[in-house]
């Protein structure tokens, strides 16, 4: 085991912060970067003390450890990693023990931070300690048991699809039928995630706005988390109005009138958002501030759809593309800028872009 | 040796192979068939690595039935081998051997024979085709296998390589591990005694 554990871990562990690296920036710059060392600390008590934020707590590890399973199941279908199917033909216990400990790799932030909120149930005597504890041991070990079967039988791999994997909008059926969770391959369910993250994310930071009185640049990053957490939907919105609207190609409407309709869409689609800012909208902040909000989210949307038109389906370029705008936006708005100015940058960009490429998206 | 039940390999609609029931003795056996006629389909089914309808056994032993055992006997190389490119050839190697209790004796030889020991300490991504190969063709080797599938084997490799090889295939094979080997070349240009030649064709598989 001793061989064989550090190149299942290079092979799958380290792969996965290498590959999820961009998360892990933002969740660094987020912990390490905005928070202040007593405000975690403040952070994680609160946690101990509400049983309400201990659930959201664990379904957040949850989460996480869902998406290193979906991760190590993805990894095994690669040809390249074929020969970590050897795994299945060693003893059990030695099985069990390099797939418990690569985990454990791979879980390392989530547990770390589960250990800190352990700290605490134990200071405040609180009976839920136990509840933790057990939780974050068994996260350890239940994705094992998922990866153990797979490698017992490998050929079952490209038989079954993930869950996750399984859970695709179908946008190919008419939006009308009762069949829109459905299997697709072209790209995977995040889509349906990035709604409810969204929505929570920004909630979240209203909160957190209201009781700590942050000023105003925590909501400005706030919003810019929850406008990327809908870039798979938009996606999946773009697919659906390139196929399904193929005939409106042949209508002679020029760019602006596409680009109208489109931030229409937009408008609508990220309704929620624009709902919860303004109905939930911390009354320390000026109105100024919240129009501000309302354009940069719009904007910003804008932008991304017209990353699209402009790549043209590569969805690969285009997540890229996303996560470096999300870091210069990010950068931007810790240097002061204010969101107006932003979304005004932001809408003079999707013009250009737009003008330039236009041709290209309705072809 | 191999036995092929109510075999069927389909691609959505577009049915590959379709074979009611095949048996191949041990020995060594040279497949061949054009492009897309289904030799790779058929290794990488008996391999374990695809799903397919019916059944295949190997000695008795059912892929279905025994997954594990069955995987411990039968050992396939890829026509294009791909690893990590991160990792070395050592590590890869090291690995399989550790997990299909290979003897100290047997790995020592594979390695000096395809003389792997020269770079398998570097990465993978600085491997030329051939070493790429050649580092499959060790893995391929491991673990005392009773079965190897080895997809077009001599693709990429020199002549002292491909010599090398089919030594091992002979020595091997002596030891009572069987070989199922696809090759476009001439079997007469092939320095192997087959004992049968087999040709996919027509979503089938039948003896020449």
């Amino acid at each position: 085991m001793s061989k064989m554990l550090p190149t299942t871990i290079r092979s799958l562990g380290q792969r996965f912060y290498y590959d999820n690296a961009g998360l892990f920036v933002m969740a660094f710059f987020a912990f390490f970067g905005f928070l202040r060392a007593e405000e975690h600390l403040a952070l994680a008590q609160t946690i101990s003390h509400s049983n309400y934020l201990l659930i959201l707590t664990t379904l957040i590890y949850s989460l996480y450890t869902a998406g290193t399973l979906v991760y190590i199941r993805k990894s095994l279908r690669l040809s390249e990693n074929r020969f970590l199917w050897s795994i299945g033909e060693l003893p059990i216990l030695e099985q069990i023990s390099i797939l418990v400990f690569n985990q454990f790799f791979m879980n390392l932030p989530a547990a770390a931070h589960g250990i800190l909120v352990v700290y605490f149930l134990i200071v405040s005597n609180n009976v839920s300690t136990w509840f933790l504890i057990a939780y974050l041991l068994l996260s350890h070990v239940i994705p094992i048991w998922s990866v153990k079967s797979l490698l017992t039988s490998p050929y079952q791999i490209r038989q079954k699809k993930s869950l996750l994997g399984s859970l695709t909008l179908n946008l190919h059926k008419p939006p009308w039928s009762w069949n829109l969770i459905y299997s697709l391959e072209k790209s995977p369910a995040y889509c349906l995630l990035g709604k409810p993250i969204s929505l929570l994310i920004l909630n979240g930071f209203i909160w957190i706005s209201q009781v700590e009185k942050y000023p105003v640049v925590w909501m400005y990053l706030g919003t810019l988390v929850c406008i990327f957490a809908n870039a798979p939907l938009i996606f999946q919105f773009y697919q659906f109005e390139s196929e399904k609207f193929s005939l409106n190609k042949n209508i002679p409407w020029n760019a602006w009138t596409h680009l109208t309709r489109i931030g229409i869409y937009i408008t609508v689609s990220c309704s929620a958002e624009l709902l919860v800012l303004i109905l939930n909208y911390p009354k320390t902040y000026s109105l100024i501030e919240l129009l501000s909000l309302i354009s940069l989210i719009l904007s910003a949307n804008l932008t991304i759809y017209a990353f699209l038109a402009m790549l043209n389906f590569d969805q690969e370029k285009f997540y890229k593309r996303c996560f470096w705008s999300f870091l210069i936006l990010f950068a931007i708005i810790l240097g002061g800028v204010p969101a107006s100015l932003i979304s005004l940058i932001g809408l003079s960009i999707t013009l250009w872009l737009y003008r330039s490429y236009y041709k290209l998206f309705i072809h | 040796m191999i036995e092929l039940l109510n075999y069927s390999k389909a691609y959505g609609e577009h049915v590959v192979l379709s074979i009611n029931s095949f048996r191949l003795n041990p020995g060594i056996h040279l497949i061949q068939g054009i492009n897309g006629s289904g030799k790779t389909s058929l290794f990488k089914s008996i391999a374990g690595i695809i799903s397919f309808h019916g059944d295949c056994l190997v000695h008795g032993l059912s892929i279905k039935d025994s997954p594990v055992d069955y995987r411990k006997r039968v050992n396939f190389c890829e026509a294009e081998p791909v690893f990590p490119s991160f990792l070395s050839g050592k590590e890869i190697i090291r690995f399989v051997d550790k997990a299909k209790n290979t003897p100290e004796r047997e790995l020592s030889r594979l390695l000096n024979s395809f003389n792997l020991l020269d770079f398998w300490h570097h990465p993978i991504n600085k491997y030329s085709s051939g070493m790429l190969k050649k580092t499959a063709h060790a893995v391929a080797f491991l673990g005392m296998p009773k079965l190897i599938l080895l997809d077009e084997p001599f693709t990429t490799i020199d002549q002292e390589s491909k010599r090398i090889l089919c030594d091992l295939i002979i020595e091997y094979h002596k030891n009572g591990c069987s070989f199922l080997i696809s090759a476009h070349d001439n079997k007469n240009n092939i320095p192997l005694d087959f004992h049968s030649h087999l040709k996919v064709d027509n979503q089938t598989i039948s003896y020449v």
